[in-house]
Parts: structure tokens; sequence; C-alpha cells
């Protein structure tokens, strides 16, 4: 028997409590168009969380949505129960999400350690250090400025960069973009330690195998809508996932 | 001597001229928009060294950061009344919302002030050291020069300290390379965009105090500040600080020495060397770099950007 | 003010019976780069209708004309609404070329201190110039040059626009006239802040004086800096240097031995009757008059003067100023039947001790046609 209380089941109702993200009904519309419609996704702490799609699917998006870069037309988004979607990006920042955008974005006239200072508000100098510790490669670079850097590295230093607020939910956008399949280990094969760290993920994935590998949960969005969502072993295995994204 | 005097005179003009194109380049980095009312921020600083000089009469040395902050919060308000409710339109709605300012500003400092020239009291005093009277005219020093180089040098060395090693200073840089992730790594863009016009107008007026004791003012100056910023923003690289000064500093050189080779080199002649075609030939030379160069001579950040 | 004074007296007894109220409109560059000048114009023209003869009564509005055309064409066919006796037109060149058309179309005389050659040769009966033309004041300065100073190998430094372009024309023709070629010439734009390349050019160029026509800014910084470099050569300015503002600003010391042009100089008070009209600005406006203030002043006065004897309609002043002869502060004003009334010019020399300076020479252009 089911436990419906303010017409929501309990069971929901208990994870919405306990969700440190928690997403109903989303729509975004860029002009006429809509881009996100009746998304719902929920993350719990120390979760990771990969979004599979196909280009074009809306998993940018809803990365944006989340962080307020761009407006919902409708839906609900709540960081720790509390609704922040009428907040500025920053304010939503400040509160513990942190944001790697696709395409890395690096502040480029910014040296490396200058990148990652201008995102902390807190004990500067000792999250320097633990991103040099977690990304050796940026430590040797730390004075030469965003632009100077290769691909890889600029990607390193953005996935630094959105951690050094220690935020509770880290949003990465599509962090094997334009890199090479050892470089994609190199920064998705963070992912896990991250999590361990007690941040939670929701990692944005064209590389369906490599984000399920690192991740509990998976969402697959299709033109905009949730089509599939479980554990990551499950839809790993499920035809339909493989299908789309796995190549058979 | 002549030359060593020369180099002088251009050396304290083209520090004012930096601090006017510093300004400009400042709010041009955290906006994306020119703005048009600078070189009438630079009058309007003029005319508030006068107006602080008539209340306290002390040497402008003290005034300048009473001034400075009086034109940090009329940044506050042109930021406030022509970009921040025009930020989402295209740039050019913010072009012609400062132009208004400028034109507002013209007028005002015409009803209240009258056409009249009218001159800033001495940074420190108006004395003038002379070395070596005899030897080819000699060098004259004045103490007002001196001071505006050495006013401005600490003004940029004071901006360079901001900008690479206050947390602040790295974020307003952060915020004008990229202000939709500044923001979305926590930086609140508006302020600092609203701090930005506030620091860049601050150096306008502070250049408005030097430029007006040696060069006067008048509320129609305006126009030709503008023109001396853009040039030196076109040349130096477009975004870039340290272009900026490096194209105030050429346009000193193209105003004050290179007209007057033909006084030190007397085989140099012709229209080429009259003040107008020292303007023709700066003017020619802005075009060649920027066909050779076109992200100007300090343009790598840019470059790489695109 | 005491001569003033009297003269209204006797005219309150002349011309009881033409007891007249006129309007008198003013319309004058109040903004842009005209800006003093026109202020002096309007200055002049107020303390005029402000004290008219007696029996007269004069209304009037002032407008600024900024520094287009079009506002100017547009404030007169405002004005010639009011039936405007007489319009005060603003001293600048182009407004007062577009203007014309408009008033022979209304019948409008304009009294204007333009020194635009132009305007006075367009066959227009209506336009009536107060001020000497740019022959006038650069003969003047040529000759005090020549004549006084012992120039032989002037640096002619003029300015790019076109105030200084006119002037610029009529010194050099002026010096080959007494066989004269400069050693240098440079035209500054009225933005060049450091005048230390065109002294150190003009001295390299071996001039024995310098003969300038300079706006009173670039005036200004041309003395501060050759004052700085000790250049000690003589200079005779253009009456861009007479602008008292303009002088205010400059220590008395660099002014030392400076000459320059100027319509007339009341701050000099040569006359009782001048020293009057200087003590009436000072009162009324707090600021020292220059030439252009008290052209102004006597060319509105000629014209109320005239409708104090009669000349109430617009048809009977034209006739009345076009050949007419009036005795000015300044100078006698009187047609040359184009509408060129004024044909004096002064020189100002500087003490080095005081700011005022003393009118040293009185040139009447004989060759005024």
């Amino acid at each position: 028997m089911e436990i419906v209380l303010d017409g929501l089941p309990l069971a929901r109702r208990l994870t919405r409590a306990s969700a440190l993200l928690d997403i109903t009904g989303l729509e975004v519309r860029y002009g006429g168009i809509a881009a996100l419609r009746g998304v719902a996704i929920s993350i719990l702490p120390g979760q990771g969380v990969a979004l599979l799609g196909a280009n074009g699917a809306g998993k940018s998006t809803l990365m944006k949505a989340i962080i307020g870069l761009v407006r919902a037309a409708a839906g609900e988004i709540r960081f720790d129960a509390v609704p922040i979607g009428s907040l500025r990006p920053d304010r939503r920042a400040r509160r513990g999400i942190g944001y790697c955008p696709e395409g890395r974005r690096v502040f480029p006239g910014l040296t490396v350690a200058e990148n990652l200072a201008v995102a902390c508000w807190g004990d500067v100098a000792r999250k320097t250090d633990e991103m040099f510790a977690l990304f050796p490669a940026l430590a040797a670079r730390r004075a030469s400025p965003a632009w100077q850097l290769s691909g890889g590295q600029q990607q390193m230093l953005a996935v630094g960069r959105s951690l050094m607020n220690a935020p509770r939910l880290l949003l990465l956008d599509e962090p094997s973009l334009g890199l090479s399949p050892l470089l994609t280990d190199e920064v998705i094969g963070r992912v896990p330690e991250i999590v361990a760290g007690g941040t939670s993920v929701l990692l944005a994935e064209q590389n369906a195998a490599k984000a399920l590998s690192v991740c509990d949960v998976a969402y697959v969005l299709k033109t905009g809508v949730v089509t599939a969502h479980g554990p990551a072993a499950a839809l790993a295995a499920s035809d339909d996932v493989r299908a789309a994204f796995l190549g058979g | 001597m002549l030359a060593l005097q020369l180099l002088f005179n251009a050396l304290a003009l083209g520090a004012a001229y930096a601090l006017v194109a510093l300004g400009f380049v400042l709010i041009l980095n955290a906006t994306g928009a020119v703005n048009f009312a600078q070189g009438d921020l630079v009058m309007a600083g003029g005319y508030g060294g006068l107006v602080l000089a008539r209340m306290l009469p002390v040497p402008g040395v003290v005034l300048l950061p009473l001034l400075m902050a009086g034109m940090a919060a009329l940044g506050l308000m042109v930021a406030l009344v022509a970009y921040f409710p025009l930020r989402r339109r295209p740039p050019e709605a913010v072009f012609i919302s400062t132009i208004a300012i400028g034109i507002i500003l013209q007028n005002g400092t015409n009803i209240l002030f009258g056409p009249e020239l009218a001159r800033t009291p001495a940074l420190l005093g108006d004395g003038e050291f002379r070395w070596l009277d005899g030897v080819g005219g000699g060098l004259v020093v004045s103490a007002q020069s001196v001071a505006i180089i050495v006013v401005a040098a600490l003004l940029i060395a004071g901006l360079h300290l901001l900008f690479s090693r206050t947390q602040f200073g790295r974020r307003l840089r952060a915020t004008a390379q990229d202000r939709e992730v500044a923001s979305a790594i926590g930086i609140p863009v508006d302020a600092m965009v609203a701090a930005t016009f506030a620091v860049g107008v601050a150096l306008a007026g502070a250049a408005g105090l030097l430029l007006a004791r040696g060069f006067f003012v008048t509320p129609n100056d305006g126009g030709n500040y503008m023109l001396k910023a853009y040039i030196a923003v076109t040349i130096g690289g477009w975004g870039s600080i340290p272009g900026a000064v490096a194209g105030a500093a050429l346009i000193a050189l193209f105003e004050v020495v290179f007209p007057a080779l033909p006084a030190l080199v007397p085989a140099l002649g012709g229209p080429a060397f009259s003040q107008n075609g020292a303007t023709i030939v700066l003017d020619a030379l802005i075009l060649v770099i920027l066909v050779a160069r076109p992200q100007g001579l300090f343009g790598e950040a840019s470059k790489a950007r695109a | 003010m005491k001569r003033i004074a009297a003269c209204l007296l006797l005219t309150a007894a002349a011309s009881a019976a033409h007891a007249a109220s006129v309007t008198l409109p003013v319309l004058v560059p109040l903004t842009g780069f005209l800006a003093v000048e026109g202020a002096s114009q309007r200055n002049g023209a107020i303390l005029a209708l402000s004290t008219p003869p007696a029996g007269v009564t004069a209304k009037y509005d002032v407008s600024d004309t900024g520094v287009s055309p079009e506002v100017a064409v547009n404030a007169l066919e405002r004005a010639a609404g009011d039936k405007p006796i007489a319009v005060v037109a603003p001293m600048l060149g182009t407004q007062m070329l577009a203007m014309l058309p408009v008033a022979m179309e209304q019948k409008i005389p304009l009294l204007t201190i333009s020194g635009t050659a132009a305007i006075t040769r367009q066959g227009n009966p209506y336009i009536f110039r107060f001020f000497p033309d740019d022959a006038t004041t650069k003969i003047a300065q040529v000759r005090f040059a020549l004549e006084n100073k012992g120039v032989k190998k002037p640096a002619v430094i003029y300015q790019t626009t076109a105030y200084g372009q006119s002037g610029h024309a009529e010194i050099v023709n002026a010096l080959k006239k007494a066989g004269i070629v400069p050693v240098y010439e440079e035209a500054l734009d009225v933005a060049v802040k450091d005048m230390a390349p065109v002294l150190a050019k003009a001295r390299a160029a071996g001039a024995d004086s310098l003969i300038v026509h300079l706006h009173g800014g670039p005036s200004a910084l041309l003395l501060k800096a050759a004052a700085a470099s000790g250049l000690g050569l003589p200079i005779i300015a253009g009456s861009g240097l007479s602008q008292p503002s303009t002088i205010n600003l400059l220590e008395p010391a660099e002014l030392a031995g400076v000459c320059a042009e100027t319509s007339s100089s009341p701050v000099s008070a040569e006359s009782p009757a001048m020293q009057g009209f200087l003590d009436a600005y000072r009162r009324k406006f707090n600021a020292d008059p220059d030439g252009f203030a008290l052209a102004q002043y006597d060319g509105t006065m000629m014209a109320l003067e005239a409708v104090a004897k009669g000349a109430t309609t617009p048809a009977a002043l034209t006739q009345a100023l076009s050949s007419g002869s009036y005795a000015g502060l300044a100078m006698t004003y009187k047609s040359n039947g184009r509408g060129d009334m004024a044909h004096s010019a002064v020189i100002i020399c500087y003490d080095g001790k005081s700011r005022i300076p003393k009118v040293v020479a009185h040139y009447t252009n004989a060759a005024a046609d």
C-alpha cells in the first residue's frame, strides 16, 4: 500500500526532503521552442549522477537552468530544500553549486592560480594546494596565463575552478569535449574521487560508457524530456540505452 | 637639451592621457560597451577639481583623493543610469546613452561654470626647476609636470596592484573576460561592473585635475579627450591595459616630439612634420597597425580568445 | 556712465514725441565652441536693450542658436512671428549665411558682429555688421608689427579653423604688400596642447617675432609655453587673446611685452564714457567686457537711437542704419554701402605687471570700400 501525503507518495516525499537537488516540472524555452519539458531530477548528497543524451538533447540547458544562466519558464528547482529558481547565478554558486561550463571557458588573461583564486571565498592558499594535488599537471603552470594551456590542462583548470568554493553539488558539462581518450580518462576519472570527498556530481556526457562507469545513477534526456532514469549499472545494461549511446 | 625638454613634456602629457585611456579601457572590458562619455568625464573632473578648490584652499594633491572619491560616485551613477537599464539591449544602446551622458555633462558644466576657460589648482605648486640655462634653451621642469608624472605613475602602479594582488581586482578582470562564467562561479557581476565604472570614472577625474592646470578646461573639451582614449586603445590593443598606456605614450610623442623633429634635425622638414602632418602620420600609422596587427600592439589575450 | 546718462537726457528731450515700444530678439550662440564670445555678444545686446534711449521701450527674448545653421534659421523664423523691428543675430558666419535669405523674405534687419567677410557680400540690404572684418584687424596687426616692432622675419602661427584660415590669408597678404615672407608658418588644431614644438621650430627657423592668430585657449597656451621656454621674441597676437577670461588664466609676467589686435578694449577704459560702460557691464554681469560685447552694445544702441528718432518700422530702421552715422563708444559706425559698419581696430599691449592692457595704437582701414 502506498501512503500518500499532500498529493505525493510518501517515498517520493522522503526523497525530496533528503535530496540535495530536486527539480520538478522544469520547462525552459528559447524563443517559442521548448528546450526542456517536464524535467524531474533528484540528486542525493554524495551521489554521482550521469546525464546522458545526444547533442542538442538539452543537457547543457539543464545545467544552465540549475546554475541560473537560463530562466525556467515553469517548474521548481530546490537546493537543500530551498527554492533557488529566482536567485541570480552568483547567489546559487555561493550556496554550494559549482559549475564547470561546456567548452571550459577559463579566464584567458588570468593565470592558472588566479583562475582558481577568483572562485574561492575561503582559504585560497589551502584550496589552491588541494586543486594542485588533484591535478598535478596544473601546479607546474600556476603562473602561466590560462590561454597558454593545452586543452586538457584548461579542462582540469575549469574543473578545479568549479571546486574552489567547496561546492556540495558540482555541475560538470561535457568535460571530455575535444579531449583525447587519455585526457578524458584523466579528467572524468577524478569524478569518483570528488564524490568520495562528499561533493555530489551531475556529469553531462555524450560519452555514455565513460559517464556510467563513474556514476551511481543516470538520467537520459531526449529532445528535452527525461526518457529513462535509474541506477547506472541498470542503464548500462539496458538495451535502449545501449542502442542509443553505447554503439549497440 | 631641446630633445630632453620635449621628451619630458611628452612624458607628462602621455602620463595624463594614459589615465584617460585606462579609465576607458576598464569600462570597455567590463561591459563590452564603449563609454562615449569618458572624455566629458575627464572634463567634469577638471571642473570637480575647481569646485573642491573653491571649498578647500589646499594644494591639488590633497584634493585628488577627494575628487576621485566624488568621481567614483559619479561613475556609479553613470552605470545606474546609462548602463544597467540597457545592458540586455544591443551595444549601440549603451553608445547612445553614454553619448547622452556626455551631452548632459557638457551642457551642465556650461550652465554651472560658463563657457570660459578655467583651470584647476596646481598639484603641489607653480615652481619650476631650470637647468643649464643658456645651453640650447636650457631644461625647464615645472613642479606641475613632475607631479603629473609621479601621480599618474602611482595611480597606474596602484591599479596594477589592485588587479594582480587583490581578490577584488582579479574578480574585476574575470568579470571583464567572461561575465557569464564569472557569475556562475559566484562573482556578483553587476556589483563588479558598477565598481569598474567607479574606478574608470575616478581615473578620468584624476586625469581631468592633472590636465586642467597646464592646459585649462572648458565644457567643450570632452570630445578631444575621448578621441585620445579611443586612439590609444586602438593602437595598444582593444581591451589591453598595458596597450592603453603604450598607446597614450605614443600619442603624446606624436603631439610633442615628432612635430619638433625639424628643430632637432635640420635635415628633416616638410609638411609631414607640421603639427597637422604629425596627426596625419599618426593616423596612417594606426591604419598600418590595424592592417598588420589587428589586435593592436598588446592584444595577445584577446587574440587567444578569438 | 556720465556720458551715457547725458545722452539719455538729451535724447529724452529730443525724442519725447517718438515714444515707441519695439521688439528686438537676441539670437546668439550660447553653447558650443563660440559660447564664450556668444555670451559677450548677448551681454552687450542686453545692456543696450535694458538701458534704451528715453521714450523707447525694448522687449527682447534671448535664444541660444548653438552652432548649427538650422537652429539659427528656426530661431529667426520663430522670432519673425513677434514682428521684431530688428534681430541681434549670431556672430557665427555659417549661421548668418543661412539666416540672410530669411531676413530678406521677412524684411528684418540683422544686427551682428560676425567677422566672416562673405556675409556682407550677398547683396542683402538687411545685414549690418558692427565688427571690423578680418582685413581691417589683420592689417592693423601687421602694420603694428612692421612699424612699431620692426619685424623683418616673422613666424605666423594660426588656427586650422575657418577663423584661423581667413585671418592667416589676410596676414600673409598684408606682409606680402610690405615685401615680407614669413620664415615659418604653422596651422594648429584647436586641440593642440603642448606648444613647445611650434616654438622650437619658429626659433630654429630664425624668426624675429611671432604673429599669432589663434583662439583664446590656444593663445594662452602659446604665451605660457613662450614664457616658460624664455623665448624672448615679440609676440603680436590676434583678438583671441583679448578675452578677459582668457587673460585671467595667465600671470601678468607671462604677458610681458605681448601685444594683440582687437576691435576695442573696454577694460582699458580709454575715455570716461568707456569707463561708464565698463562699470555698468561689471555691475550687471559680474564679468569684464570684451570687444565683442562693446561692438554689439554699440550696434544695438545705434538701432535704438534710430528708433528714438522715429525709425519705428523695420523698413525705416533699415534705411536709417544704411544711411546714418553713429558715434559709438568704440568707434564711429557708418555703412560702406554693404552693411559693414565698423572700420577701425586697436592694438593693445601688456606691461607685465597688470592684466589690463594699454591701447597703444588705433588703425582705421582707409581702404574700406
